[in-house]
């Protein structure tokens, strides 16, 4: 018959985007926290002749703005042609649902309310009257079961009822008590009637909001208008109003037998105790860190040899099409074997940290990782969520800057941007755990030295962390000063992950798109090492010339000018920062591995490097500026350069200021 | 009528006042925190960190300081 556009609204965490995943049948990911779809996530799928557009907007508490993800909700809701809101709701908080519901009501007719996780409320004593609802509502109620697919036909037919305009909408009416002012236009006709209706209670954001989507020349118009207006004062009133009559129709129609919170409150006694709550937190993260480790090897080797073993083959298929060498090994040598060496390192980590991470995530301990920690992030004038965005900064800086989208203030949200480099990613976990057991060691054959290995990683992320929480503190006193900084938590019911769906999700989301972007950037990079390598002047490639460039400064920080170079070099991953220093020390025209441990500590040695060599280049690689991933991850979140140059320039700073502090340091002795 | 960080734990108290200004007002507003809401402090953090309340059906944490706005009685 035709298309449909239908959006699915609703509170974080109510199971939104499980009903999203069912109805279309793409599967999308489904993370136990507040917050957490990251931007208006689309999907079709059809129903008796009808083709149905579905888009799944972020959860939001209201149509006010407070973050990035809720403006993206709101926009999507008041400035879009949508046939059909589905409005999805919880059982265990009601109300604030329909706080939600009131507010999208003025802006839509046709709206579906859906109470979703209907089985789960009916195991913790919740019993809820549809017919009830349906009378006080004055709009279609749908019940739903994601886990049991229950409801899910029953909506499609509601669907079609509102389309087909059979359903007898008597939509509940609330009187604010607001008189809505005619607003005079100078220079432009507004269409937007509904959000003009509303203007009283929206601030700058949705001034900003109007112009983008609909003319610049309502800019002087509106500003003018918003400087006489309190829309506190009437966001609080409406607020207040909406949650009375909420208040009233929960207490018509949903009965609580007994306390649906009693196995979570019981689970929070133990995960956010003063006493287990930290430690059982290190030993989770502990526990997911040692397993990507310990588990990546074999995987990341098949890989290699699948790599290099095509390497051989698409060489000899150059030679046989006639390609001049100089090409085939510039494609070859140059590009594919950057990527390759990439993918090699980076896949297998990845695919055992997302998904161990994205468990936790599902089943909603990651909130208590922040309540657990804000006392200390409290110190540092910054958000408990940042622990989050570090948290999964473990697994790759990238996926930890687009966490960061979780936090509700602005500033803080900036400041765990600027500072997630300092965590190490799975990326420069080679380099420690290689660079650490050949020169943090008692001796070289002692049994002690794997002990001392990892005491000495563990210090450097310690000491990461350290870093992050002293220049949030120096960021947000002296540079976002004058920022507002709001902080509350919802700490949702903790939920039964699904398995199968975490693995889909977190390879296909988070994995498959940061390698993807990864090897783009790789292969650019790949392409210019190879040129640099490749082109001679006066006998001496332009790296030589680089590297003795760089070299003065590289001694007067405790490193040498390969390393500097090589660390420019590996911006697009760290995973190449050791195959370039080869590359680099051998004078070989291309990224090439270590044949042993040992060779490669002699090839160390040789080049004059020292216990405060190794200290150094692990310092700087903690410290650093973040990888091209990261930076344009960045880029993309903040859409400004600015933090994007400081995200950069910041931590290059302390990397360089901490070099000097322990060269200094080993001078005095 | 006492601040919220200061009440009893596990006893049931009323909103009867949200004197937190701009942002936070609204996002507690949004999250129930309004005038005649029915609230109980279920787990209190360490010393200067986060209380976590019921309200509305969720558990929500707060700072002492941004449970100092709330007045209940």
């Amino acid at each position: 018959m035709g298309r449909v556009n239908i959006c699915l609204a609703g509170c974080p965490n109510v199971g939104k985007s499980s009903l999203f995943n069912i109805l279309t049948g793409l599967k999308q990911h489904t993370g136990n926290w507040p917050g957490k779809t990251v931007d208006n996530l689309k999907g079709t799928f059809s129903y008796n002749e009808y083709d149905f557009d579905i888009v799944d907007v972020p959860g939001t508490y209201s149509l006010y703005g407070y973050s990035d993800d809720e403006v993206i909700a709101r926009d999507y809701l008041c400035f879009n042609d949508i046939d059909c809101v589905i409005v999805v709701a919880d059982p265990f908080s009601f109300e604030k649902s329909l706080n939600l519901l009131f507010q999208i009501l003025e802006y839509h007719k046709n709206v579906i309310f859906v109470v979703n996780l209907i089985d789960e409320a009916t195991n913790k004593g919740i019993i809820i009257n549809k017919l009830s609802l349906l009378y006080h509502l004055g709009i279609p109620v749908v019940f739903t079961s994601c886990k049991k697919k229950k409801g899910i036909d029953e909506l499609k037919d509601t669907l079609i009822e509102v389309i087909e305009q059979r359903f007898p909408y008597n939509t509940i009416k609330i009187d604010y008590k607001i008189t809505y002012d005619e607003i005079t236009l100078k220079n432009t006709t507004f269409t937007y009637e509904t959000s003009l209706k509303r203007f009283k209670d929206c601030d700058s954001s949705f001034l900003d909001s109007i112009i983008k989507y609909g003319d610049n020349n309502l800019k002087e118009d509106f500003a003018n208008y918003l400087d006489n207006i309190e829309y506190e004062k009437h966001r609080t009133n409406i607020t207040t109003i909406n949650y009375e009559k909420a208040n009233y129709i929960t207490s018509c129609c949903v009965k609580y037998n007994k306390d649906p919170l009693k196995n979570d409150k019981k689970i929070d006694k133990i995960l956010t105790s003063k006493k287990f709550g930290i430690p059982i937190m290190i030993l989770l993260l502990g526990l997911i860190l040692y397993i990507t480790i310990a588990f990546a090897n074999i995987p990341s080797d098949l890989l290699f040899n699948f790599f290099f073993n095509i390497e051989t083959y698409l060489l000899e298929g150059c030679n046989s099409l006639g390609l001049p060498i100089i090409i085939s090994e510039f494609l070859i040598l140059g590009v594919y074997r950057t990527c390759a060496w990439v993918i090699a390192v980076m896949l297998p980590p990845m695919a055992i940290f997302f998904p161990l991470f994205t468990f936790l995530e599902d089943l909603g301990y990651l909130p208590r990782i922040a309540y657990n920690l804000d006392y200390y992030f409290k110190k540092a004038n910054c958000h408990g969520k940042q622990s989050l965005s570090m948290c999964m900064g473990f697994g790759c800086n990238a996926a930890g800057i687009n966490t960061t989208r979780v936090i509700d203030s602005p500033k803080s949200k900036l400041i765990a941007i600027i500072t997630n480099t300092f965590i190490p990613c799975n990326g420069r976990f080679p380099t420690f755990i290689l660079i650490t057991s050949l020169f943090f060691v008692i001796s070289a054959d002692s049994p002690y030295n794997n002990i001392v290995s990892a005491i000495s990683i563990a210090m450097f992320i310690c000491f990461g962390v350290l870093v992050t929480l002293l220049v949030s503190k120096l960021l947000s006193k002296y540079y976002f000063k004058n920022t507002e900084d709001t902080f509350t938590l919802e700490l949702p019911p903790y939920r039964k992950p699904n398995l199968l769906r975490i693995i889909q999700r977190s390879i296909i989301e988070r994995t498959i798109k940061l390698l993807f972007r990864a090897v783009k950037i790789s292969a650019l990079f790949g392409a210019v090492i190879f040129i640099l390598a490749n082109i001679t002047i006066n006998d001496y490639n332009i790296i030589y010339y680089l590297s003795n460039f760089l070299d003065p400064f590289g001694k007067l920080i405790g490193l040498d000018g390969v390393i500097i170079l090589a660390f420019l070099l590996a911006l697009p991953a760290n995973e190449i920062l050791i195959p370039l220093l080869i590359m680099l020390y051998t004078n070989t025209t291309y990224i090439t591995d270590y044949e042993s441990i040992t060779s490669f500590h002699s090839l160390l040695i040789a080049n004059n490097w020292t216990f405060l060599t190794a200290l150094n280049v692990l310092l700087f690689s903690l410290l650093h500026f973040p990888c091209a991933t990261a930076l344009f991850t960045i880029k993309k979140e903040t859409n400004s350069i600015k933090y994007t140059l400081l995200s950069f320039i910041i931590p290059t700073i302390i990397a360089i200021t901490v070099c000097l502090i322990t060269l200094f340091i080993f001078n005095l002795f | 009528m006492i601040k919220l960080s200061l009440t009893e734990l596990n006893k049931n108290y009323i909103v009867i006042n949200n004197t937190a200004n701009g942002l936070l007002k609204e996002r507690l507003s949004s999250l129930g925190f309004i005038n005649s809401s029915s609230i109980t402090k279920i787990k209190e953090g360490r010393k200067n960190s986060m209380d976590i309340y019921l309200i509305k059906g969720m558990m929500i944490a707060l700072r002492k300081n941004e449970a100092d706005t709330i007045w209940v009685e």
